[in-house]
């Protein structure tokens, strides 16, 4: 595999997004060392696929999506996470408690790790905000329709669990990919 | 706009990455300053992806990291081009060592010598060199013997005898060779040359003088082997062979 990337690209490249990009491998992986070595791999990937990046507008999308490949291909050998099946989510309460309770970091990264990866990508990627449905679904190689319905359900879950007071985890062991759909 | 229509994008009426048309969203806009049931679903909504997007959003980025991820980016581009000159030297070791394999075979292979086409150059008739000899003695003023066979010339030049450059032809003839020496009424006493002329009988290696046909001032000193000077004349002989 050749080298075509040239130092100073990548290196803008580096500046630009090291940040969104640790956070969505934290957010990811659920811990620090496995989100910094996520990022270290994904420029480094990068670095070597340069060529492959033909609009630089896109170069976002293509490094996050670059990161949840290795993500993804580190999951599958661990298989760490336990998934909560989302059948049982119901409604929040109305109306919502004013003001809303403070998220705790640790309990909403509890959450996001007892979602299955394909509920947990597209909401992360929902709250990094800039990124369109249109964009997740791209990333996930997904129809549109598929991405909403799978936010839908991955907001309401961490809604409920995070700002529903006595909610606790919904999970009930190792669960299947597909558990809940 | 209805309030099911309304609901439908309100999705994708996010701030930072809206998807709507810009008339879409105007009316959605207009439909939710109006109807109150929509509007407060719109800010509910809005309220709870702010407080979850800031959540999401507030992770602790590590000292270092950026360096880090530079370094590690570096390391990368250090060991590609280790490896890309270990491949490229061992290319142009391979490449060498063709080359000069190559060229061994080439010098270690040695013709076969061709005993019939070494037959047929010996046989070939050598040209005949007279003009060759009368340009090269053209500006003394001076020609070679014409009685003798020029295609057997081998050498011609110059060669210093009792102090005059005398012109020198050499003719070969088998094993057999004469040198012809040039020489002039102007160097010598040609009279006095031919009283003293040697005897040629008896001798391995014989001089004789002869004189040119046609030009008295000039004679020629011949130096031979073989006892028999006419065996390197054309005309007396017959054409060599």
């Amino acid at each position: 595999m050749g080298l075509p990337g040239s130092q100073r690209s990548v290196q803008q490249l580096v500046e630009e997004f090291y940040l969104p990009l640790y956070r969505y491998a934290y957010r990811l992986a659920g811990s620090s060392g496995d989100a910094e070595d996520l990022t270290q791999e994904a420029f480094c990937k990068a670095q070597l696929q340069m060529t492959q990046l033909r609009d630089p507008k896109r170069a976002k999308a293509w490094l996050f999506s670059i990161l949840r490949n290795a993500y993804l291909h580190r999951a599958r050998s661990q298989r760490l996470h336990r998934q909560v099946p989302l059948d049982s989510v119901g409604d929040l309460p109305e109306p919502l408690p004013d003001p809303l309770p403070e998220v705790e970091p640790e309990r909403l990264q509890q959450a996001l790790n007892e979602l299955d990866e394909v509920f947990r990508t597209p909401v992360i990627l929902y709250y990094f905000e800039d990124f369109s449905y249109r964009d997740i679904a791209e990333q996930m190689d997904l129809p549109i329709g598929t991405v909403m319905s799978r936010l839908a359900r991955a907001k309401a879950y961490l809604r409920t669990r995070l700002l529903q007071p006595g909610v606790e985890a919904l999970a009930e062991g190792p669960r299947r990919a597909n558990d809940g759909l | 706009m209805d309030c099911r229509t309304a609901r439908l994008l309100l999705d994708f009426a996010r701030p930072l990455a809206t998807e709507l048309e810009e008339s879409d969203g105007e009316a959605l806009a207009t439909h939710l300053a109006e109807c109150p049931t929509c509007g407060a679903l719109r800010r509910t909504e809005r309220r709870l992806d702010d407080h979850l997007g800031r959540a999401m959003l507030a992770v602790l980025v590590p000292d270092g990291l950026r360096e880090r991820v530079l370094g590690k980016l570096a390391a990368q581009r250090d060991s590609w081009y280790r490896r890309r000159l270990l491949i490229w030297g061992t290319g142009a070791a391979a490449a060498a060592a063709i080359v000069v394999g190559l060229s061994l075979t080439f010098l270690a292979h040695k013709p076969v010598l061709d005993m019939v086409t070494a037959r047929a150059i010996a046989n070939r008739p050598l040209p005949d060199r007279s003009e060759e000899v009368g340009a090269w003695f053209g500006d003394a003023g001076l020609e070679g013997p014409p009685q003798f066979e020029y295609a057997r010339l081998t050498n011609c030049e110059w060669a210093s005898f009792q102090d005059h450059r005398l012109p020198m032809l050499e003719f070969r003839k088998g094993n057999e060779w004469a040198r012809v020496y040039i020489v002039t009424e102007g160097q010598f006493d040609l009279k006095a040359l031919k009283a003293t002329q040697p005897d040629a009988s008896g001798r391995a290696v014989m001089i004789d003088v002869l004189e040119h046909p046609t030009k008295p001032g000039v004679a020629y000193i011949v130096k031979y082997t073989g006892g028999v000077l006419p065996a390197f004349f054309y005309r007396d002989t017959g054409p060599a062979t």
